[in-house]
């Protein structure tokens, strides 16, 4: 049976976690997102390699109750669509896993939408045959 | 004008060949050189001698401006040399084995990663590259007399970022104002207060390092270096600063340009080169009277500063992100909910940063 494993969307997406919260920027889309508590722990263990189920069982360990599997899922399936993780069948697990909080809060993925502009506006609005354009104003500048 | 050939220029080379492209672009600058005339200018940047050499008045009439605050009268040997050529002003088109705007529109979005050595890429409104190897780097737009106010306003982005990255420099999307040397830096996207808060802070006597792009040290205590002499504001906002008016770069623009101000023209005085970062602040407009500040975890001040930083520049990859999240490790942050009266903002911030102790090393 294949266990399904997951890496991050790298180059276009990179994140850093601080005081359990990670920050992820998706750099195709613009969008970014942000999740912490158990949740920032979750996408952690995802990205160092962790099966759905594997951290399904270390949030049961750590809690001591049922019922992980779900919250745990639907937050793959959010990260699939959004596009920050992918599935890697080569991806190797970490041994060591974060720091998990005291107390289990079901993860949510907060996705910001505000920068998108920024990758939306295009540059070019008539190019030469050559290849080199020639610059008309009309997209707002990225400031 | 009809672009003069340059030599060389009949074929173009297939996609991926950098070293071609960057002697190609030079040959360009070369024969724009030769077409007009050379203009050199150093400056010192955060400890780095910068030669920026310019093919032509035009080109050097719109950009050396906001950079004209670092220049040095005796400078040593260049640890970089910039060389910006226009078509339109020298007659000189791009040659063809440069290769395609579409080609480096496309490499800019794709990779941070440079090719032997040398980064490419197309933003708006030019050609930006950066031969490592040789620390050479190019800067070319088609009109110098139609440049966009954002580009020269604040000049070369891309070709700081590539060269002061890898330094330990992180050239960041904020303001940085200061009581004296303890500043801070104001960070969120465009529209958050940023530049508001920062030409407040000009006009009621702090100092001043930008209002939009800060380039950041982290070395020792964290500080934000001044590398644009300019301060931009939307012309909504410019009925609350009256004064500034007359004072304007661009007093003719469209409705959609910022306002510019020459900031080491007007008050040349408060324009500092470095203030050391004692608190990260992220403004909120909120129609109330009072300002307040409200300490914020580093993981939010991370969510302002980091997006827009990130995503205004051209694949900028994991490195940066760790930088700015080494920054927010160190340096406190607060929510700034602004109040409406400029100068209200500008007491309040000045007494805020008065408390502030200096930031770990």
């Amino acid at each position: 049976m294949t266990v399904e494993r997951y890496r991050m969307n790298a180059p276009n997406v990179i994140a850093e976690t601080l005081d359990g919260e990670a920050l992820i920027i998706n750099l195709h889309t613009g969008f970014y997102y942000s999740i912490d508590s158990v949740g920032a722990a979750v996408w952690n263990l995802l990205c160092d390699g962790w099966s759905s189920t594997e951290v399904a069982g270390h949030l049961q360990d750590a809690f001591r109750g049922p019922g992980f599997s779900a919250p745990v899922d639907s937050l793959v399936t959010e990260l699939v669509a959004e596009q920050l993780l992918v599935a890697d069948p080569a991806a190797l697990r970490a041994d060591s896993s974060p720091p998990l909080p005291t107390d289990f809060q079901p993860p949510v993925l907060r996705k910001y939408t505000d920068m998108q502009g920024l990758l939306e506006a295009d540059p070019i609005h008539e190019v030469e045959a050559a290849g080199w354009p020639h610059v008309i104003p009309a997209a707002p500048g990225p400031n | 004008m009809a672009g003069a050939a340059v030599e060389g220029s009949a074929s173009a080379p297939e996609f991926g060949d950098a070293r071609a492209e960057f002697d190609a672009f030079m040959r360009g600058f070369e024969a724009a050189c030769e077409a007009a005339c050379v203009i050199e200018h150093s400056a010192q940047l955060a400890g780095q001698e910068i030669l920026f050499r310019f093919a032509g008045k035009a080109l050097e009439e719109r950009l050396w401006p906001a950079l004209a605050h670092l220049a040095t009268e005796s400078p040593g040997k260049p640890h970089l040399t910039v060389c910006s050529w226009d078509t339109a002003s020298t007659g000189v088109e791009m040659p063809a084995e440069v290769g395609s705007v579409l080609t480096h529109l496309e490499r800019a979005a794709s990779t941070s990663e440079p090719r032997d050595g040398i980064f490419a890429a197309f933003v708006m409104p030019g050609l930006n590259l950066l031969d490592t190897n040789t620390s050479l780097a190019g800067f070319w737009v088609r009109d110098a007399g139609r440049l966009q106010y954002w580009e020269w306003a604040g000049p070369f982005r891309n070709v700081f970022h590539w060269w002061f990255a890898p330094r330990g420099m992180q050239l960041v999307h904020a303001a940085a104002v200061g009581l004296g040397d303890a500043g801070a830096l104001i960070v969120g996207k465009s529209g958050s207060g940023k530049s508001t808060t920062a030409i407040g802070a000009l006009l009621g006597g702090l100092s001043y390092t930008g209002d939009d792009r800060c380039l950041v040290t982290l070395e020792g205590v964290p500080r934000a270096h001044a590398v644009y002499a300019t301060a931009k504001l939307h012309n909504e906002n410019l009925d609350r600063f009256v004064s500034l008016r007359p004072l304007l770069m661009n007093p003719a623009r469209d409705d959609d340009e910022k306002a510019v101000l020459l900031v080491s023209q007007h008050f040349p005085a408060q324009l500092v080169g470095s203030l050391a970062i004692r608190a990260i602040v992220v403004p909120e407009v909120t129609g109330g009277t009072t300002t307040t500040f409200t300490p914020i975890t580093p993981g939010a001040a991370l969510r302002g500063l980091a997006p827009s930083t990130l995503l205004n520049l051209p694949a900028a990859g994991a490195p940066p992100l760790k930088f700015m999240g080494e920054l927010v490790r160190r340096v406190p942050a607060w929510s700034m909910k602004l109040g409406s009266d400029p100068a209200e903002v500008t007491a309040a911030l000045a007494a805020f940063l008065g408390t502030v102790p200096e930031a770990s090393a």
